[in-house]
């Protein structure tokens, strides 16, 4: 899978999970810029990627993440 | 033990152990050389009756000008590093601190030789810190502690926290703009705990690593933190086996979380503690059993008044007996001095009751003949409907004993019909439909308790310190969000 595909994914997963369609994402989108995007919710929102790419995070590469590129580069480590 | 004598003999007759959110050590002498020239800094520049307000990120030197201000006996004012200018110049004018140190400051105080002044003795009625809450017109709420308050409060963590000694390991997670960091640092001074302070800034996988990584004994913290630390995705995956007590306080213990920590707790020293900052830290304490003698009914306790406190329920000025539902009252050597800068406000929640002073917590609770006390509401939540009086919180609670609910958070809108229309937002653990829920409402509440709408929601709008935000909430509902 190529990291824009994954990418394009993970937009997907993040917009159902958040339950809004309007966001605008990009590779340098974090939780600063995402007003759904709390404490609860990143916890679903880790769950929901796992179960869909079938991977699963060890809490050290959860720690680290600081935008969706970022997760992006970690899935595609994974797959 | 008084707090001056108590930071002397932790600092200078030691040993102490303290890490920085980098995980590095902070060197015992170094603090040492860097606290009196602080201390002397203090003493020298602002006199008791001023304040000094400190803006620093949370870490061991955040501590060290905190520890420097009670022993020179200048009332200090916490600030979050990343407080905007007009939130300061607010806290300010509320506080008039007359010295901002910053880490430019800070550096620069630590870069100089000051003489260390003659240290005087404190009374226990000076003022220790003024910490400013966020008051529901905006305009912050001061809230001013006396020594008093802290040194009960110490002194009651070192013989309640009986299990801690100097070979546990603290984590820092409560920032000191927040009152319960006091319990940490109440802890590092009198057992010689190891004190970590902690990068958690909300991401719950940061929390549990360090607690994995640092072997984490002891952890001090909201009960939201505590909730999401025992998801099943993120227990799953640490490893807290560590932990041998924990404190939850700073919003309602929920059947939710009691059950999660029957599950996985079962090891640990649970506590839930309860107070308000108006008598800090906390006014009751329970350790948990986990057996039926924690709950009545459906409520959870908050077990006992701790220290010197006292607590009592009235209604109508009238003090009430066993099992009567009424406002909370608490008074006893933990009260605060005021509120800054209101002396109305401060008239108003403290009141003279049977020639004892006692501050109004607005919280409805109740006592049992066996001395524990359960909070089943707020005053402001309880509202007329269709003429009956209901209180939401207390509605809250029987919907979250559903098996199905994560969490359940209820309000009520205005309106010329019936007075108020009643919401109620739930997170569920499962999916369930809400025609389902209402009906399962219906054998658990009376017709005219059931909320008349319900919305399902992934997650709750937390605040700074991990509460749920009602506020939030309700402003979103109204938006439209």
């Amino acid at each position: 899978m190529t990291t824009e595909e994954i990418f394009n994914q993970v937009s997907l997963i993040l917009k159902n999970t958040f339950d809004n369609n309007e966001i605008d994402l990009n590779h340098e989108t974090s939780a600063n810029d995402i007003d759904e995007w709390d404490s609860l919710s990143h916890i679903e929102l880790i769950s929901n990627i796992e179960s869909h790419f079938k991977v699963r995070f060890a809490l050290g590469e959860l720690q680290d993440l600081k935008n969706i590129g970022e997760m992006v580069e970690l899935i595609k480590t994974k797959i | 033990m008084e707090i001056q004598k108590l930071i002397h003999k932790r600092i200078f007759e030691g040993p102490f152990t303290l890490y920085d959110t980098k995980g590095e050590q902070y060197d015992i002498e170094l603090f040492r050389s860097e606290y009196k020239k602080l201390r002397a800094y203090i003493s020298q520049q602002v006199t008791p009756r001023g304040a000094v307000g400190i803006k620093l990120s949370k870490n061991p030197r955040f501590l060290m000008t905190i520890l420097a201000c009670m022993d020179a006996g200048v009332p200090y004012v916490p600030m979050r590093e990343n407080y905007p200018q007009n939130r300061i110049d607010q806290i300010q004018a509320e506080t008039n601190f007359s010295l901002l140190l910053d880490e430019e400051k800070f550096l620069e105080i630590i870069q100089n030789n000051y003489q260390d002044q003659l240290l005087i003795k404190h009374s226990p009625e000076d003022t220790l810190y003024t910490i400013c809450t966020s008051g529901s017109t905006g305009k912050p709420k001061a809230v001013i502690a006396p020594r008093r308050a802290i040194t009960d409060f110490w002194n009651w963590c070192d013989k309640y926290f009986a299990e801690i000694n100097s070979e546990d390991r603290i984590l820092q997670v409560a920032d000191f703009t927040f009152d319960i960091s006091l319990i940490d640092v109440g802890l590092f001074l009198h057992k010689g705990s190891c004190l970590h302070f902690s990068n958690f800034t909300g991401n719950i996988f940061t929390l549990a690593l360090e607690i994995e990584q640092k072997e984490i004994t002891f952890l001090n913290t909201v009960v939201n933190n505590f909730n999401m630390l025992l998801e099943d995705s993120v227990y799953s995956r640490a490893n807290l086996s560590s932990l041998k007590t924990v404190v939850m306080g700073g919003a309602r213990f929920t059947t939710g979380l009691y059950n999660k920590c029957v599950e996985h707790f079962s090891q640990v020293n649970v506590h839930n503690l309860y107070g308000v900052t108006e008598v800090p830290v906390y006014s009751h304490a329970k350790k948990m059993s986990f057996k039926s003698s924690d709950l009545d009914n459906h409520n959870i306790s908050v077990g006992t008044p701790l220290g010197s406190t006292t607590a009592i329920i009235v209604s109508d000025g009238t003090k009430l007996g066993f099992n009567q539902k009424g406002e909370l009252l608490l008074g006893g050597g933990q009260l605060m001095k005021g509120y800054a800068n209101d002396p109305q406000k401060t008239a108003e929640v403290l009141v003279n009751f049977e020639n004892n002073l006692y501050y109004k917590t607005g919280d409805i609770a109740y006592q049992t003949e066996n001395g524990e006390f359960y909070i089943v509401g707020r005053l402001d939540d309880t509202i007329k409907y269709r003429g009956y009086r209901i209180n939401l919180l207390d509605i809250d609670s029987y919907i979250q004993n559903l098996p199905y609910v994560e969490n359940a958070v209820s309000f009520a809108i205005p309106n010329e019909l019936t007075q108020n229309t009643t919401i109620c937002y739930i997170q569920l653990k499962q999916e369930k439909e809400i025609k389902s829920i209402k009906k399962d409402m219906a054998n658990i509440l009376l017709d005219y308790q059931i909320p008349e709408k319900i919305f399902l929601v992934d997650s709750f709008p937390l605040n700074d310190n991990g509460k749920i935000c009602k506020k939030t909430l309700k402003s979103y509902h109204l938006e439209g969000k």
